[in-house]
């Protein structure tokens, strides 16, 4: 304790109590308080203490010497092997967009460094690290812009370990699947199931029973990922679980198995309704559905029970249920018609409804191009009320231009543009890489020929308007900030979507300028 | 008079929901006439009402105009101006600024000269010494007696114990109020942080007896002030809070012309007051220098120093023993070179500090510059270690992982101030700075 804790100790009660003395010191210091006290100790002793109190602060001011380090210092993080993009342009604009987005050009920038293999400069690690905590789909693309120092960095803090985990041994995965959260789990699972199937399906079972019903519906759903004939054992056995959710997801799954048994009881069952009738010179089948459903009905199908609102009569539930579970391929075998004769013939039997209900389906789940191709190109058909813009999502990219395009020429009003191009707008944002040029000047020509309070009033469009400029090719920036510029408006919230999409068009060319060997027009 | 970052243009915003508006208008349909020189820059914007708002800055400063009916200084025009030019310069005409533009600078420069000219016509007219005198005289009562009552009060809380002090906030609140009226603002000052102070952490009873015990030193120095040497005299003014008249120093302060380097500056604000601190080191003269500004309402100060650059200046300094307090006599010059802060280890650094303490035990913060630290996070809070000790650094969450993101665990050179306990970093430095506090 030094002499002032001393003093300050024997303080506490207060003089009343009697006054503690003033510590004696040797040397210059202890001169100076036994001089400056001497002439007030008799009449005010509390001055005498305090005076020899600010002396002796005084000299701890000007003699302390901090602490000795007791812990000894971390490692020092070692030098980058890749060059870091730091010129104070670039990184000013690198930090407005980790800061404030929107994703697509956040994924842009990413992928721009990337390619330059080029990493973060070490002011903008913090907010990366945070950025990925925050937006697990960004983390593979943050991760490989961060170098050493940003994992050095994220090891010393815990809401950064997402960029650690690429790193964690087995043990941190196996501790996360005992203790960690429901969505960690599932995140977990896929990772297992992309890596080696197998395996992850028999840590699910062996886990099975011990999970909740939401649980055991949300992994099971995650089999889908690299879901194959092995699976089909586990899957079946699901459809006996306690949960009506968890034997949906059980039903859908074995569906998309076509050599499973359970396709093949279902197609028993279709084909037991199934007869062809020879007509003059054409075989036509007829649908007959049972009166009545066997006994292993209620096993496999998970809504056997029509619930009570339900348009379609006990018998056409059954007929739609059964047609569900079957690919949509099972039909033309079976029946030796090609599907624009399906249709045909559906649409004049009696369990129309059914079909076509169960065949839009079927259509929406499976992801089969050339069948979306053929659905795209043949048009609106009767009946069967399809989003030709979620088949069009199941296109690879490549091909999806086309459509997009077709379906923007064919869009009526501004209205309907609008939602079109919301739709593309979402769809490439999600995934995909920059809009192709043709598509991006189609798009930005037909933006422009909307009347600017059309556009203000259309607020999902106008919300997107900055990711639209995160997304329009390389080549049109000046396109799209004439489009921008072009008319008065001075709605407020519409100026704030045209400054910030102007402002993301910026800061595209600077990032063009520094990372892309592609000269920004 | 170089251009002004994006960044350095939403730092002059006065709050968060103007630079945000401000960044909404930065869209070049809503703009005309836009144009700038070296001296200001100007342009027309189309706001609510008929007629559009005129907008215009003095880049020397920068000082901002607008027409429109905002009170909020500078308003959402004036920094959407800024940030045009940041943004897309050649929008921007080079020609020669309209009538409006022209008759405002005009009038800038004019109300300069008038202040000038007053100022000097005032203290012409400062005839009446008996009646100076006469207000000294009172001052210098008011002045004692209020010391003679601080010296009774602290008498009294030593008498009934420190272990009385917590929990009781308003006699010290009611102490430094009278402070304040008895004209020793400085004193009310430190009451109030040694109030503040009372039962935080484990030595808190040392620490507060040991600023009573100053306190009491201070009370005593006034009493004898006529007979202390002048350099100790001035320093003990200012530690009361007697103001010093800026006139007074640029005649007759100590003149040092040199090329100073920013070492650091710091920015807090106390109830729409707005304080900053920038610290100067002198290249050739190795003088520190602190400047003290203040600002109401804004960040808005007449002059911004770049923490790192090097500027060429003369500066007066203000009376005391080796006083760190000056001011700018003239505008300072910002040179093209650059340099790094001298060398020197903890033990240089700490030796410098007991230095300026012993000068002038008042001062407070004061600067403090160690080469070859790391900073570090420990459990309590962030830490540098440097040459086998560590010293506490007062830093925030964020500012403290930029910083240790710069660092990656490699040494650096900080510069900050010291304020007896803790270190508050302001810049780092590996040869350039390559950390600086954000404000």
């Amino acid at each position: 304790m030094s002499a002032l804790d001393e003093l300050a100790h024997g303080l506490m009660l207060g003089t009343e109590r009697g006054a503690p003395p003033l510590p004696r010191l040797s040397g210059r210091l202890g001169a100076l308080i036994d001089a400056g006290c001497a002439s007030a100790s008799a009449a005010a002793p509390e001055q005498a203490l305090l005076r020899g109190a600010g002396v002796l602060a005084v000299y701890d001011a000007a003699a302390s010497l901090p602490a000795p380090s007791d812990v000894p210092a971390a490692a020092r993080c070692e030098d980058e092997m890749r060059p870091i993009a730091g010129q104070p342009a670039l990184v000013a604009v690198l930090r407005r967009v980790l800061d404030e987005g929107p994703d697509p050009l956040r994924r842009e920038a990413l992928a721009l460094l990337a390619e330059a293999n080029c990493l973060l400069a070490p002011g903008l690690l913090p907010r990366a690290l945070s950025l990925g905590r925050r937006q697990a789909a960004l983390r593979p693309a943050l991760a490989a812009a961060l170098g050493r120092r940003g994992a050095w960095l994220a090891r010393r803090r815990t809401d950064w370990q997402w960029a650690v985990a690429a790193a964690a041994g087995v043990e941190d995965e196996l501790d996360c699947w005992q203790h960690g959260t429901a969505e960690q789990r599932r995140e977990l699972f896929v990772r297992w199931r992309t890596a080696a199937p197998a395996p992850a399906r028999e840590r699910l079972a062996a886990e099975f029973g011990r999970l909740d019903a939401r649980e055991r519906a949300a992994l099971l759903a995650a089999l889908a990922v690299g879901l194959s004939a092995a699976d089909e054992d586990f899957v079946e056995a699901r459809l006996g679980d306690r949960s009506r959710e968890v034997r949906r997801v059980a039903a859908r799954l074995l569906s998309c198995l076509p050599d499973s048994r359970y396709a093949a009881r279902m197609g028993g069952r279709m084909q037991a309704c199934l007869a062809i009738k020879r007509r003059l010179l054409r075989s036509e089948p007829t649908l007959e559905p049972p009166q009545a459903a066997d006994e292993t009905w209620k096993n496999d199908v998970p809504d056997a029970e029509r619930p009570k609102d339900e348009k379609l009569g006990e018998r056409a539930w059954w007929l739609y249920q059964v047609a569900r579970s079957l690919p949509l391929d099972w039909w033309p075998q079976a029946t030796g018609m090609d599907p624009a004769r399906l249709l045909a013939w559906a649409h004049s039997s009696d369990w129309r409804q059914s079909l076509l209900r169960a065949w839009r389906e079927r259509l929406e789940q499976e992801s089969n191009e050339a069948r979306c191709e053929a659905v795209l190109a043949a048009g609106a058909i009767k009946g069967l009320t399809i989003d030709p813009l979620s088949l069009i999502d199941k296109l690879p990219a490549e091909r999806r231009e086309r459509h997009w395009t077709q379906r923007l020429e064919a869009a009526g009003d501004a209205a309907e543009l609008g939602a079109v191009a919301s739709r593309i707008i979402d769809a490439q944002a999600a995934a995909g890489p920059t809009l192709w040029p043709g598509l991006s000047r189609r798009l930005l020509a037909l933006l422009a020929a909307i009347p600017k309070p059309q556009l203000r009033d259309d607020y999902v469009l106008r919300r997107k308007l900055p990711e639209l400029a995160s997304l329009v090719a390389p080549d049109c920036l000046d396109a799209a900030a004439a489009m921008l510029n072009a008319g008065h408006d001075d709605h407020p919230l519409m100026q704030e979507a045209i400054a910030t999409s102007l402002a993301v068009l910026e800061q595209r060319k600077i990032l063009f300028q520094f990372l892309s060997e592609r000269t920004s027009p | 008079m170089t251009p002004l970052g994006i960044d350095d243009v939403l730092q002059l915003a006065p709050d968060a929901a103007s630079a945000k508006a401000a960044r909404g208008l930065v869209v070049p349909a809503k703009w005309s006439c836009l144009g700038c020189n070296d001296e200001a820059v100007w342009g027309e914007c189309k706001g609510s009402g008929s007629n559009p708002y005129r907008v215009q800055v003095d880049r020397s400063g920068p000082a901002f105009k607008c027409s429109c009916p905002s009170r909020k200084f500078p308003c959402k025009h004036g920094l959407a101006l800024l940030l045009m030019l940041a943004q897309q310069a050649d929008g921007f005409d080079n020609g020669a600024p309209p009538q409006w533009v022209a008759e405002w600078l005009e009038s800038r420069r004019g109300r300069a000269e008038r202040q000038e000219r007053r100022k000097l016509e005032q203290a012409a007219t400062e005839a009446d010494p008996a009646a100076a005198a006469r207000r000294e005289a009172a001052r210098a009562r008011r002045m004692a007696d209020g010391a003679a009552e601080l010296t009774r009060w602290l008498g009294d809380r030593l008498r009934q114990g420190l272990a009385a002090l917590p929990g009781q906030p308003a006699p010290w609140e009611a102490i430094a109020a009278h402070m304040v009226d008895a004209q020793l603002p400085g004193l009310a000052l430190r009451l109030r942080r040694t109030a503040a102070g009372i039962g935080q952490g484990q030595a808190w009873p040392a620490r507060v007896l040991g600023e009573m015990g100053k306190l009491q030193l201070m009370c005593d120095g006034l009493a004898r002030i006529d007979t202390l040497p002048p350099g100790a005299r001035s320093d003990l003014r200012a530690a009361l809070g007697v103001a010093t008249d800026r006139e007074a120093v640029l005649a007759e302060g100590e003149r040092v012309a040199d090329q100073w380097l920013v070492s650091g500056q710091c920015c807090d604000e106390e109830e729409r007051l707005w304080v900053r601190r920038v610290w100067l080191h002198g290249l050739a003269s190795g003088r520190e220098a602190l400047l003290v500004d203040y600002a109401h309402g804004g960040r808005n100060f007449d002059t911004n120093w770049t923490s790192g650059s090097v500027y060429a200046a003369e500066l007066a300094f203000f009376p005391g023993t080796a006083a760190l307090r000056a001011l700018c006599a003239d505008l300072p010059q910002p040179q093209p070179r650059a340099a790094g802060p001298a060398e020197q280890g903890l033990a240089d650094a700490l030796e410098q500090l007991a230095g300026h303490v012993a000068a002038n035990p008042w001062q407070a913060p004061l600067p403090l510059l160690v080469d070859g630290g790391i900073p570090e996070r420990g459990e309590d809070g962030w830490r540098l270690d440097a040459d086998g000790r560590t010293l506490p650094l007062a830093l925030g969450e964020d500012d403290g992982w930029q910083l240790l993101a710069e660092s990656g665990g490699a040494a650096l050179t900080l510069f900050g101030e010291w304020d007896g306990r803790a270190m508050r970093p302001l810049t780092a430095w590996r040869g350039a700075p390559v950390w600086v506090l954000q404000a």
